[in-house]
C-alpha cells in the first residue's frame, strides 16, 4: 500500500504540512518497499490544486492521504479517485505514518 | 459611447460614491449617461438612485455533462483542463462546476464524443433606468458562484449603447473581473484614500490599467491636511490626481441615507467638474 504525507519539506522528519493540496512537498511511502520517495509539490501555485492532487496521488497508485482535512473541491475529486483523506497536523511525516499504521488516525 | 470605468484596488475608498454622482452630474448637464454597476457580488448602486427595472435576464454558465457509458476514462478532458474542474477515475467521473470557467474546450476535444454542455445559471442582470431618467443597469451574482466575469460581460453587452457616456461601477481588486470591466474603456478613474492600504492597491490598479493601455486619472478621497504627502507619492507612480474630495462627516452621512452627494451638499460640485473636465482632456 502507498501512503501519501503532504509535507512541508522533503524527507520524513518534515512536519506535516496544515495545507493539503498546497503543501510544498508530497512524501509517498511504501509499505512493502518500505521506502520514501519525496516529490516537489508540481501544483502549488496553480488553480484548482484540490482537484490535481487527487489525479496526482492516483497516478502515484496512493491509497491515502496524510494531511490537512481537504476543502470541498478536493474532497469531491479524491472521494471520486476513491482516496481517503486521515486528517493529521502537528507531528512529522515519519511520526503520522507510524500513528496511521498502528490504527491511531 | 464613451466609457468610463470606476475602480479602486481597495474597496471602500468612493467607487459608488463616485460614480453615482457623476453619472448624475452628466445627466444634469445634459449628457446622455448610462450607469452599470458591475460590482455583480456587491451591487449597491441602487440604493443612490431610484432604479425601476425594465428588462431582466439570466446569466447563464456551459458546464460539461459527461456521458459515463460514452466515456472510455482517457482522461484527456482531465488532463487539458486548465481549472481542474474535470476528475476522471476508473469508475467514476466528476465536473466542479464551482471551479468551471465554461471555456468548453473539454466538450471539443473528447474523443469519444462523451461531453456535452449544460447551461446552469449564475446570477442575472437587470436593465433599465433611473427615477431621474439616465439609463441604469445592474449584474446579480449568485451567492456561492466564485467568478462574476460572465455576468459582467453580459450586462457589458446586452445593456443598451445609445447613451453619449457609459460609467462602470466596478468591483474592488485588480483581478478577473476588474479586468473584464475595464476591457474596452476608453478612461479608467481610479479612487483612493490617503492611507498606506488605499495606495498599496491603488499600484496594483495602476498596473492593470498601464497593462490594458487605458488613460485614467486619480482621484484622492477622504483628503485632509495629512494627506499632500500622498499627492506626492501618486505623482511618483506616474499618475495625476485630477481632483481630491475632503473628509467631511457629512459626506459619510448623507452617503449612509443613501443620498447623493451633489444632491446634498452642493458646494462639492466643482470637484465633480473637475473630474468631467479631466475625463474630457483624456487625461494622464
Amino acid at each position: 500500500m502507498k501512503v501519501m504525507v503532504t509535507a512541508e519539506g522533503g524527507t520524513a522528519e518534515a512536519l506535516v504540512c496544515n495545507r493539503l493540496a498546497r503543501a510544498p512537498f508530497f512524501l509517498i511511502y511504501d509499505t512493502q518497499a518500505q521506502q520514501w520517495t519525496s516529490f516537489q509539490n508540481p501544483y502549488q501555485q496553480e488553480h484548482g490544486m484540490g482537484a490535481r492532487i487527487a489525479q496526482f496521488a492516483s497516478e502515484k497508485g496512493v491509497e491515502v492521504i496524510l494531511g490537512a482535512a481537504p476543502g470541498p473541491n478536493a474532497k469531491a475529486a479524491l472521494d471520486t479517485m476513491g482516496i481517503r483523506v486521515a486528517v493529521s497536523a502537528g507531528v512529522t511525516a515519519q511520526e503520522a505514518l507510524s500513528n496511521y499504521l498502528a490504527g491511531n488516525v | 459611447m464613451y466609457s468610463i470605468t470606476v475602480l479602486s484596488g481597495k474597496g471602500g475608498t468612493g467607487k459608488t460614491l463616485f460614480s453615482t454622482n457623476l453619472a448624475w452630474l452628466f445627466h444634469q448637464k445634459g449628457t446622455t449617461a448610462q450607469l452599470l454597476d458591475v460590482d455583480a457580488e456587491e451591487p449597491n448602486a441602487s440604493l443612490f438612485v431610484k432604479f425601476i427595472p425594465i428588462h431582466a435576464q439570466n446569466v447563464e454558465k456551459w458546464i460539461p455533462h459527461i456521458d459515463e457509458n460514452l466515456c472510455d476514462r482517457c482522461g484527456l478532458c482531465m488532463k487539458e483542463c486548465q481549472f481542474s474542474a474535470i476528475t476522471i477515475a476508473p469508475k467514476k467521473t466528476a465536473v466542479l462546476a464551482a471551479l468551471c470557467h465554461g471555456c468548453g474546450l473539454c466538450a471539443k476535444i473528447c474523443p469519444q464524443k462523451a461531453i456535452t454542455e449544460v447551461p446552469k445559471t449564475i446570477g442575472n442582470i437587470r436593465l433599465g433606468k433611473t427615477e431621474e431618467g439616465f439609463s441604469f443597469g445592474e449584474g446579480i451574482l449568485n451567492i456561492g458562484e466564485p467568478s462574476a466575469v460572465p455576468v459582467i460581460r453580459q450586462l457589458k453587452k446586452t445593456a443598451s449603447k445609445d447613451s453619449e457616456i457609459r460609467i462602470l461601477d466596478a468591483p474592488p481588486g485588480a483581478s478577473c473581473a476588474v479586468v473584464e470591466s475595464l476591457a474596452g474603456s476608453d478612461f479608467a478613474l481610479l479612487v483612493t484614500e490617503p492611507t498606506p492600504f488605499g495606495m498599496h492597491d491603488l499600484r496594483a490598479a495602476i498596473a492593470v490599467v498601464s497593462e490594458m493601455k487605458i488613460p485614467f486619472g486619480v482621484v484622492l478621497n477622504r483628503f485632509d491636511a495629512g494627506s499632500t504627502a500622498y499627492v506626492e507619492e501618486i505623482r511618483h507612480l506616474d499618475a495625476e490626481v485630477i481632483a481630491t474630495l475632503p473628509f467631511d462627516r457629512k459626506i459619510a452621512s448623507a452617503y449612509a441615507e443613501g443620498k447623493l452627494i451633489l444632491k446634498e451638499l452642493p458646494k462639492y460640485r466643482p470637484v465633480f467638474e473637475q473630474i468631467i473636465e479631466a475625463i474630457g482632456r483624456g487625461s494622464a
